[in-house]
C-alpha cells in the first residue's frame, strides 16, 4: 500500500523551529540579483502585471509576516513585499502566503516575501526612489555595544534607505526596547534626508494600528502588557528646507489606538485565525 | 528553501610562496621627480633627479603594512596610511621627514585625499570612511578604547564619519569635479555619492557578480569609469546614471580571472591592466570619443619570471614599471618597459636601484599571510568565508531538512489510517533519536504513549 501524506492545511509555526537572531554580517549563500533590471518578480506575483506595476511598500525584517498579510487588504492595488534574513522563516511566510491564496482565490495576490539581506542587498532589488513605504519593525535590538554595527538603523544605511525611498514616501519604526528606540529615533532625526512627520497625520495614518497590533511580536508584547514606542519619518529631499523649529515627539502605543484596531483595520477573521493558533501554541511551549 | 538558490563554488587559492619583500604599490609625483614604493611597512622613495633612493628615517617609518601612498597634488607632501593605524606625512622639500603622524585608531584599508589636500578620507574594516584634517589637530577626535569617557568620546568621533557600507570598502576615488564620491565594495556594488554630502547617494553601479577589485576613472571623460573584479571582467560604467556600457571578459585569458585596473595611459587611450597570477601585464585601447574599449587591439606583455602586482607609468608615461611576485630568490621585485615597444628596459635606472635594495628575508608565517593579504586584499573576498562556511553550512542545512521532514511525518501520523500509523511510528522511531523526539509536541505525546505501554505490559 502506498501512503499518500495528507497536504497540511496551515503553515505551523512550530515546525519551523529557528533562531531568533541571525548575524547580518556573515555571508549567507543564498541568490540575489546583481541589480533591479535582472530580479524576476512574476515568481513572487504570478498574477499581477509586473511591467507595469512595481513593488512600492517593503516590510524589512518582516518575521512571521503578520504585517504583510494586513497590508495586502489595506492597500489591495499596491505590492507589498517582506524581507527576511531566516531561512526558516522565509519558508513560514511563504507557506503561509501560499495557503491563503489557495484558500481565498484572487485575494493575497499583492503580498510576497523574499529571503535576502536587507541590509547589504537593498539596491539589488530597488531602483532609485521606488518604495513608497519602508517598515522596520521590532528590529533585533543588539544590545551590545560591540554589536551595534548590526542593528537595522545607521546612520549609513539610512542613506541606503534614503535612496530607494521615493521623496515624500513614510518610513515607520517601532520597538518594545526603549534604548533601541531612541537609537532609532536619534538617528532618523539626525540624517538630513529625513523629517519626522507632522502628529496629526501621523496618528490618522492608516499603517499605524498595523505596525502597532498585526505583528507577531507586537501581539506578544500585548500578552505581556509591555510598552511600544514608534514613529514615522518622511522622506525629504532638500536637507537645507528641512524644518529645525519642528519639535520631535514620541508616540507610545495608546489604548486608544489599540482599541480602535478592530474598526479601522480592514483585516478579517483570515488573521485572526492563523494567529490564534500560532498564540496558542505558543503559549503551550 | 527558495527556488532559486545558487551555489557559488568556493574558489581555491594558490598561494604562492614568497622569497624577497615584494612591492605592494607604487606611485609616483605629477611632477615626475620622486618615485615612492612600499616594501612591506617601508616606504621608499627614489629621486629622479638625483638618480639615487632617498634616505628615510628607519625610525619614524610605520610599523603595519601601508596600504595607500599618495603625494599631494602639490607635491609638496607624501601621505602614508598603514594597518597600524597611523597616517603619517613626508615633506618633500626636506628630504622625506616625517612631519605628522596621525593616530587613526582604526586599521586602514583605503584612504584618498580631498579636493585642496586638507583633509583625507579613510575607510576602516568595517566599511565606516572617516575624515581626517591633516592641518587642524583639533578636528581629528579618536575614540579612545578602554578609556571611561569612551562614550562621550564615540560620540564626537561619530562626527568624522562621513559615510559607510555595510561590508569593507576596497577603493574609493574622487570624481574628477570633486563633487562625487565613488565607492566599490565587496558585496559587488560602486556607489557613487555627493560629496561633501555624502548621505545623498546618487546612483549604485550594479552588475558585477563578485567583488571589485578596483575602480579607475577615464583622464578627459568625466562620466567614464573602470572596474576590475573577481569575476574575471572589466566593466566601462557611464558612473552617474549607473548604467554599464561594456563588459569584457578575460576568464577565457586565465582560469578564475581577477582583474586589477592599474593605470590609464592618456596619450593613447591605453587601460593598462593585469590578472592576478597571470605573468602578463594587458594594455586595452579605448575609443575616447565612441566611450568604448578596442577588444581586438588587446596587447599583451608578458613577463617570463613572475607575475605583476602593482603597474605605474613612469618618465612621463614613457616607461611602463610594474613591481613582481618574487617567488624564488633570483626574481627581481621590479621590472620596466618602454610603454611604446613593449620591451624590456633592463637599463632604467629605477629598476637597478630597487633591484639592488637586498630584500631577502625569511618569513613567519604570520608576516607571509599579512603581506599576501595587502597585496591581493585577501581579507575583503567573500569566497574566502564562503569556503568555511560552506562546510557548516552543509552539514547543517541537512540536518535541518531531515528534522522538518521528520516533523512533517508525524503531522500525517494524526491523520493517517491505522495501518500506516503503525508504519510510520515505527520508521519515525527507528530514523529518530530520543532526544530530537522529545522536542516537539507530536514526540512528547509519542513517549508518553510508550511508557505508558510498557508499564501496562509490566503491569500484566
Amino acid at each position: 500500500m502506498v501512503f499518500i501524506p495528507k497536504q497540511k492545511k496551515k503553515a505551523i509555526k512550530p515546525y519551523h523551529r529557528i533562531k531568533a537572531h541571525a548575524n547580518p554580517a556573515s555571508d549567507y549563500n543564498f541568490y540575489y540579483p546583481t541589480g533591479p533590471e535582472s530580479y524576476d518578480w512574476t515568481k513572487n506575483y504570478p498574477q499581477q502585471p509586473m511591467n507595469e506595476k512595481k513593488v512600492e511598500i517593503a516590510d524589512v525584517g518582516c518575521g512571521y509576516g503578520g504585517l504583510l498579510i494586513s497590508l495586502s487588504s489595506l492597500f489591495p492595488e499596491r505590492l507589498s513585499v517582506g524581507m527576511e534574513l531566516r531561512d526558516k522563516v522565509v519558508q513560514y511566510v511563504e507557506e503561509r502566503i501560499d495557503k491563503l491564496r489557495e484558500k481565498h482565490i484572487g485575494q493575497f495576490q499583492n503580498i510576497s516575501v523574499i529571503r535576502t539581506n536587507a541590509m547589504k542587498y537593498l539596491p539589488n532589488y530597488f531602483e532609485k526612489g521606488q518604495l513608497q513605504k519602508i517598515f522596520f519593525l521590532f528590529p533585533d535590538p543588539h544590545f551590545k555595544k560591540a554589536t551595534h554595527k548590526r542593528r537595522i538603523i545607521s546612520p549609513t544605511l539610512l542613506s541606503e534607505y534614503a535612496y530607494i525611498l521615493a521623496p515624500g514616501a513614510f518610513a515607520y519604526f517601532i520597538s518594545d526596547v526603549e534604548e533601541l528606540y531612541l537609537w532609532m529615533f536619534e538617528h532618523f532625526k539626525n540624517h538630513p534626508l529625513f523629517e519626522q512627520v507632522e502628529r496629526n497625520i501621523a496618528e490618522n495614518d492608516s499603517c499605524i494600528p498595523l505596525i502597532v497590533n498585526s505583528t507577531e511580536e507586537g501581539r506578544k508584547v500585548n500578552r505581556i502588557d509591555g510598552k511600544k514606542w514608534f514613529a514615522v519619518f518622511r522622506r525629504i529631499t532638500d536637507p537645507t528646507k528641512k524644518d529645525l523649529a519642528f519639535k520631535n515627539y514620541t508616540l507610545t502605543s495608546p489604548k486608544e489606538i489599540e482599541s480602535t484596531t478592530s474598526t479601522t483595520t480592514t483585516t478579517t477573521t483570515t488573521t485572526s485565525t492563523i494567529t490564534e493558533i500560532d498564540s496558542k501554541e505558543e503559549e503551550s511551549k | 528553501m527558495s527556488t532559486t538558490a545558487v551555489f557559488i563554488p568556493p574558489q581555491i587559492m594558490v598561494t604562492p610562496n614568497i622569497e624577497k619583500v615584494p612591492i605592494s604599490i607604487i606611485t609616483h609625483s605629477s611632477d615626475n621627480n620622486f618615485i615612492a614604493f612600499s616594501l612591506n611597512n617601508k616606504l621608499n622613495v627614489f629621486d629622479n633627479k638625483l638618480n639615487k633612493l632617498v634616505e628615510l628615517e628607519s625610525s619614524s617609518q610605520h610599523t603595519g603594512i601601508i596600504r595607500s601612498i599618495e603625494f599631494s597634488k602639490n607635491n609638496q607632501s607624501l601621505i602614508t596610511s598603514s594597518s597600524d593605524k597611523f597616517l603619517k606625512i613626508w615633506d618633500v622639500a626636506t628630504n622625506f621627514k616625517n612631519i605628522k603622524s596621525i593616530n587613526t585608531n582604526k586599521k586602514i584599508i583605503c584612504s584618498i585625499l580631498n579636493k585642496d589636500d586638507s583633509g583625507i578620507l579613510v575607510s576602516d574594516k568595517c566599511g565606516d570612511v572617516f575624515k581626517f584634517s591633516l592641518v587642524d589637530d583639533s578636528k581629528n577626535k579618536i575614540e579612545v578604547s578602554g578609556d571611561k569617557s569612551a562614550k562621550n568620546d564615540e560620540k564626537e568621533s561619530d562626527k568624522n564619519l562621513v559615510f559607510g557600507h555595510y561590508s569593507s570598502i576596497v577603493d574609493i576615488k574622487f570624481s574628477a569635479c570633486f563633487n562625487y564620491l565613488l565607492s566599490a565594495d565587496r558585496d559587488e556594488k560602486i556607489r557613487v555619492s555627493h560629496y561633501p554630502n555624502c548621505f545623498d547617494i546618487e546612483s549604485f553601479c550594479l552588475g558585477h557578480t563578485k567583488y571589485v577589485t578596483e575602480i579607475l576613472l577615464v583622464p578627459g571623460r568625466d562620466d567614464l569609469l573602470i572596474s576590475g573584479s573577481g569575476d574575471g571582467t572589466i566593466k566601462l560604467w557611464n558612473w552617474k546614471q549607473g548604467k554599464c556600457l561594456q563588459t569584457v571578459d578575460f576568464n577565457g585569458k586565465h582560469e578564475n580571472a581577477i582583474t586589477i585596473p592599474q593605470v590609464f595611459k592618456v596619450d593613447t587611450n591605453q587601460l593598462i591592466f593585469s590578472i592576478e597570477n597571470s605573468n602578463n601585464i594587458y594594455l586595452l585601447p579605448m575609443n575616447i570619443e565612441k566611450g568604448e574599449f578596442n577588444q581586438s587591439e588587446l596587447k599583451t606583455i608578458s613577463i617570463t619570471q613572475s607575475s605583476p602586482i602593482s603597474i605605474d607609468l613612469i618618465d612621463n608615461g614613457k616607461t611602463i614599471l610594474a613591481s613582481l611576485l618574487p617567488t624564488t630568490k633570483e626574481v627581481d621585485i621590479a621590472i620596466a618597459f618602454d610603454s611604446t615597444t613593449l620591451s624590456q628596459d633592463t637599463e632604467n635606472k629605477v629598476v637597478i636601484a630597487i633591484n639592488s635594495i637586498n630584500t631577502s628575508t625569511t618569513f613567519s608565517l604570520g608576516e607571509l599571510k599579512s603581506i599576501l593579504e595587502s597585496i591581493e586584499k585577501k581579507q575583503y573576498r567573500k569566497h574566502v568565508s564562503y569556503s568555511k562556511q560552506m562546510m557548516n553550512s552543509t552539514d547543517n542545512k541537512n540536518k535541518e531538512d531531515d528534522d522538518l521532514s521528520l516533523d512533517e511525518q508525524d503531522i500525517d501520523d494524526s491523520n493517517a489510517d491505522s495501518e500506516d500509523k503503525k508504519k510510520k511510528q515505527e520508521t519515525a522511531q527507528d530514523s529518530r533519536p530520543l532526544k530530537l523526539r522529545k522536542m516537539t509536541v507530536e514526540g512528547d505525546k509519542e513517549i508518553q504513549k510508550e511508557l505508558e505501554e510498557k508499564e501496562s505490559k509490566k503491569q500484566e
